[in-house]
């Protein structure tokens, strides 16, 4: 095997000529007549991992044949095709099993939006899919059935707006699939923030990045979902068993293992460390390396293939860079991989500091991840060339059936647990457990201003609660395409610790969501009585499994039942109003605690004391001052003390948080209060924690609350403290 | 040039380390990282590290932010609103200044206010914004802009000025018009955009047609289906067909038909897949 030295090749890049560099043994190549990539014109501002709308004229797919440093370049599409492509780009494309077409995301112009399209290799005809043009259609990928799998920013709900994550401002990604004669185009049911990069793996299945964004959760994380967008499962990167922020681009090596982008979330060109992922345990089939056996979160592993990369946002060093994406040649244990790398500081900051003419130049090599080096293939200096992968067929996974649809409503999703106490993250005791509450999530797009609140919870509204029968089973019917999470709650409505599940999910139009228990443990089997669950032989509760979404807003009333969002102002205050602000209303004294806060740079204090009343409220140093939303949302959220911490700001006095955000039970809020029994029926005799312990101030001062009052606070803090909800957006429709 | 680019970027490595930290959305942000992405002239460094300190209590970061509202690019100045609108005493103060401009005869200001007041998405903007938006004497960059700002807030108090953009001069005005009566919440119906489909621009024309399609605006069919046998433009007579499959009505079919052997394959494969759809 002929090597170039490295060093020699990325001089003769630097200076900027096109390069095609190797020898006449292609070495992991072997057996490869054409290496197929995707060149787009070098760019330093793409957004962060999530963004797809990034338009620079022209981009073009190509060919390189032999994949030698004589090979030749040949442009597959579009430069040929006609005038209305002339300025198009590209973002992916996907390679069909018999390696005669390709799928591929373009923008035709600056006004228009990503589309879908499929190229003929050999003759380089060209036909678009029939796509919304209102819409990007991007990150196509082939599954067997002569379909496509895509993502995109449309949505199939009249009237409503797709989500928009409240914190980066990105109109988000969703998936789709699409015959590729353009006809049969449907959209899956959507989570609350991004999904991107998807893959087909051997199995059927396609994985995929998705943005995890719950509370305090927020990362990017490896899932699969069946091809007809159902029984979505975690891969990798939640419970621990991550490395990095976010994984993407993954491409599987072999049965059980990907190879993927690990990455900081923005600043890196959606650029990374190539991670070796282990689904399952691995194990050797004639040299290759598998890892399809039992597959978990829990038996889930990584190597790092490129340990000099940096993990974070930090600018890579010069001769380490970063890796733009990986096509795995073989399954070694170390495998070689194709793959797109720039040099230098691949850091946005860096580059931009650095001037025009310095964008990332990704090219293409061959990696050996055993020996940690790179080969060089290809490299155009004007251009990225990036995901590049053999040019040959491959055998098409098997179809995954349809998942067999429920009994109901065609348009609503079941949902429900065979044994809600089987958990590995609570510890739910049997018996202790009277429902799940399914909590439906929405984003600014609804018409909120800037935020939900003080804490960094989404939007939320309930749907309802289903009980947990005798045997642990619970099941319900609830509105398909949107995302919810769950809560295993107590018979005072409050979540059980732990209990507060901190990812969003959602269902397809009758599609079946049936857990074994409460994120019960990934590797056992669950076992139940023989027969159905109690559950399924009572049948499921209807959590307005078939209102609109203009109908999933609470009534005139704040009911146990008739809540569905709690919005600060017109469901809280009103108690407040009621009954607490003959106290506590910002008279400092036993009932009023204030606390302080100072610069010690500046000298400048502000000081809070408690209080129950309505009213604007602001906190902060100097003249930069927060929102409180309310006076009362101040004095019982508390400002963010990590900022307070990160902006070097002393505290004087004791700031006390009374509402954990998600966890009432932990509330100082719930325990002062001291709630009362609200279900199976409400019930004011009995509390939910000792009252020697926590006498229910309420009734002990004469201002008891009702038993609906006492679920809303409850509500309230399990939700989130949100100030905002549906029911009071400013800018809503309804 | 190898040399002087190597040191370029190593200066800029070293220069940025001492900012550089873990990614931690929503954490971690101070002054001198936002003042050392700005110095960068990232885009996405001046985003990212805006969005980290998103509630960081940081007097020495505001004249930073106030200074990207004005800002040639769109993203800055709209992730410098955003960063403000946490912040309700400079909200406030930056939305009596921008409703001022919105008012005043400085285009360029005028713009700025409208990208402000479009991303705070209060419905209480729309009146000053629709003002502006009619308004002659501003450049229509500031008109765009302000019919932007519309669609960004989304509330359908804003459909009246939207409609009277759609009459506007300028093409990109007219075209900001129509896409942001797509971004209207609880949108209806598209009978405002059917004269669009003869508009003179193709961009404006093409997306007309769009969004009739995505609303299923019957309205709008006799314009698609001239516009599908006679328009010049192949991004239009795409809109079209894909328009017209979405409508729905048999009565389309020969105009789609004829389309299935058009001069452009954009518009060929989606006739077909319209046809399928009858």
């Amino acid at each position: 095997m002929k090597r170039i030295n490295l060093g020699i090749a990325l001089s003769a890049m630097t200076f900027g000529s096109v390069v095609a560099c190797g020898g006449s043994d292609p070495g992991p190549l072997d057996g490869v007549d054409s290496v197929v990539f995707l060149q787009r014109p070098k760019r330093n501002d793409m957004g962060d991992i999530f963004q797809y709308t990034s338009y620079v004229p022209t981009g073009r797919l190509v060919k390189l044949s032999p994949p030698t440093a004589d090979g030749e370049l040949t442009e597959i599409c579009c430069g040929s095709a006609g005038a209305e492509y002339q300025n198009m780009d590209i973002s992916g494309y996907d390679l069909s099993f018999d390696a005669k077409e390709i799928v591929f995301s373009g923008r035709l112009a600056s006004a228009q939006a990503f589309g879908l399209f499929i190229v003929n290799v050999e003759s380089g005809d060209v036909r678009q899919l029939p796509t919304n043009p209102n819409r990007d259609y991007v990150n196509p990928v082939y599954l067997p059935g002569d379909k496509v799998f895509f993502q995109t920013n449309d949505l199939d709900e009249t009237g409503a707006q797709q989500f928009r994550d409240e914190y980066e401002r990105g109109t988000t990604l969703q998936m789709g699939t699409v015959n590729d004669d353009g006809t049969n185009l449907k959209l899956g049911p959507r989570n609350l923030s991004h999904r991107v990069f998807p893959t087909l793996l051997s199995d059927g299945r396609v994985m995929l990045t998705q943005w995890d964004h719950l509370g305090d959760m927020n990362a990017g994380h490896l899932m699969t979902v069946h091809p007809d967008m159902t029984t979505m499962r975690e891969a990798f990167g939640k419970e621990g068993t991550g490395v990095t922020n976010s994984y993407l681009k993954a491409r599987e090596v072999s049965p059980g293992r990907v190879i993927a982008i690990g990455t900081s979330r923005d600043r890196t060109i959606q650029a990374g460390a190539i991670l070796d992922i282990r689904l399952g345990e691995p194990y050797a089939v004639d040299g290759a390396i598998h890892a399809d056996r039992n597959m978990s979160e829990d038996t889930a592993s990584y190597r790092l293939l490129t340990p000099s990369v940096p993990l974070g946002r930090e600018p890579s060093s010069m001769t380490v860079g970063r890796y733009y994406d990986a096509y795995p040649l073989n399954a070694r244990d170390y495998p070689d991989l194709l793959v797109s790398w720039a040099d230098g500081p691949v850091e946005s900051g860096t580059l931009g500091a650095a001037g025009p003419g310095n964008e990332a130049n990704f090219g293409i090599y061959v990696y050996d991840s055993n020996r940690k080096t790179r080969r060089p293939l290809y490299d155009d200096p004007a251009m990225w060339d990036i995901f590049p992968r053999p040019l040959v067929a491959r055998d098409a996974p098997p179809v995954i059936a349809p998942s067999g649809t429920h009994a109901y409503d065609q348009s609503t999703t079941l949902i429900g647990s065979m044994d809600v106490h089987r958990s590995t993250v609570a510890n739910l005791q049997r018996g202790s457990v009277y429902g799940v509450r399914v909590v439906e999530g929405f984003s600014v797009e609804e018409g909120i201003p800037d935020d939900f609140g003080i804490t960094e919870h989404e939007g939320a509204a309930v749907l309802g609660v289903a009980p947990v029968r005798a045997d642990g089973s619970w099941l319900a019917l609830m509105p398909a395409n949107i995302p919810v999470h769950l809560q295993a709650i107590d018979v005072f409505g409050m979540t059980h610790t732990n209990a507060n599940e901190p990812v969003w999910f959602s269902g397809a139009a009758g599609e079946s969501r049936v857990c074994g228990g409460c994120h019960e443990s990934r590797t056992d089997t669950v076992i139940i009585d023989p027969g159905l669950t109690e559950a399924v032989a009572r049948g499921p509760s209807d959590l307005r499994a078939t209102s609109s979404r203009d109908q999933r807003i609470s009534g005139g009333t704040f009911t146990r039942d008739g809540t569905v969002g709690v919005p600060w102002d017109s469901a809280l205050q009103n108690v407040f109003d009621a009954k607490c602000v003959s106290c506590h209303n910002g008279t400092p004294g036993p009932a009023n605690p204030s606390w302080s806060i100072s610069d010690p740079m500046t000298g400048a204090t502000f000081s809070w004391t408690f209080d129950l009343r309505g009213g604007v409220a602001t906190y902060g140093v100097g003249d930069e001052m927060f929102s409180g939303y309310s006076r009362s949302h101040l004095s019982l959220m508390g400002p963010d003390m990590m900022e307070l911490e990160d902006a070097g700001l002393v505290i004087v006095g004791d700031i006390k948080i009374y509402v954990e955000p998600g966890n009432a039970r932990d509330s100082e809020l719930i325990k002062k209060l001291n709630p009362v029994q609200q279900f199976p029926a409400q019930n004011g005799a009995v509390r939910a924690f000792p009252v020697g312990q926590f006498p229910a101030h309420a009734a002990a001062v004469g201002q008891e609350l009702t038993p609906d009052e006492y679920y809303l606070m409850i509500l309230m803090a399990d939700l989130g403290g949100q100030f905002y909800s549906r029911e009071n957006a400013p800018g809503a429709a309804y | 040039m190898r040399t002087m680019k190597t040191n370029i970027l190593a200066a800029a490595v070293v220069g940025l380390l001492t900012f550089a930290g873990t990614a931690h959305a929503g954490r971690g942000g101070s002054a001198a990282r936002i003042q050392n992405a700005v110095a960068t002239g990232s885009t996405d460094a001046i985003i990212a590290e805006l969005e980290r300190a998103e509630r960081l209590i940081c007097d020495a970061c505001t004249p930073t932010v106030l200074d990207l509202i004005d800002h040639d690019k769109y993203e800055l100045r709209e992730v410098a609103a955003w960063w403000i609108a946490r912040r309700p005493v400079l909200k406030a103060q930056l939305t009596e200044r921008s409703t001022t401009d919105l008012a005043g005869s400085d285009s360029r200001l005028a713009r700025n206010a409208a990208d402000v007041l479009g991303t705070f998405r209060h419905p209480q903007a729309i009146p000053a914004l629709a003002a502006a938006a009619a308004r002659t004497d501003l450049s229509s960059e500031a008109r765009m802009a302000a019919v932007r700002a519309l669609g960004t807030i989304g509330h359908r108090n804003a459909n009246t000025a939207l409609v009277a953009a759609m009459g506007d001069g300028d093409a990109t005005v007219r075209l900001a018009a129509a896409t942001s009566w797509l971004q209207v919440r609880k949108q209806a119906n598209a009978a405002p955009l059917v004269a669009l489909v003869g508009d003179a621009d193709g961009d404006v024309r093409a997306k007309a047609a769009a969004v009739i399609g995505e609303l299923k605006d019957a309205s709008g069919r006799a314009a698609l289906e001239a516009a599908l046998t006679g328009d010049a433009n192949p991004v239009v007579r795409r809109n079209a067909a894909w328009a017209l499959g979405r409508i729905g009505d048999a009565g389309s079919r020969a105009a789609l038909t004829a389309a299935t052997t058009d001069a452009s394959s954009l518009v060929r494969q989606t006739a077909k897949a319209a046809l399928a759809g009858l």
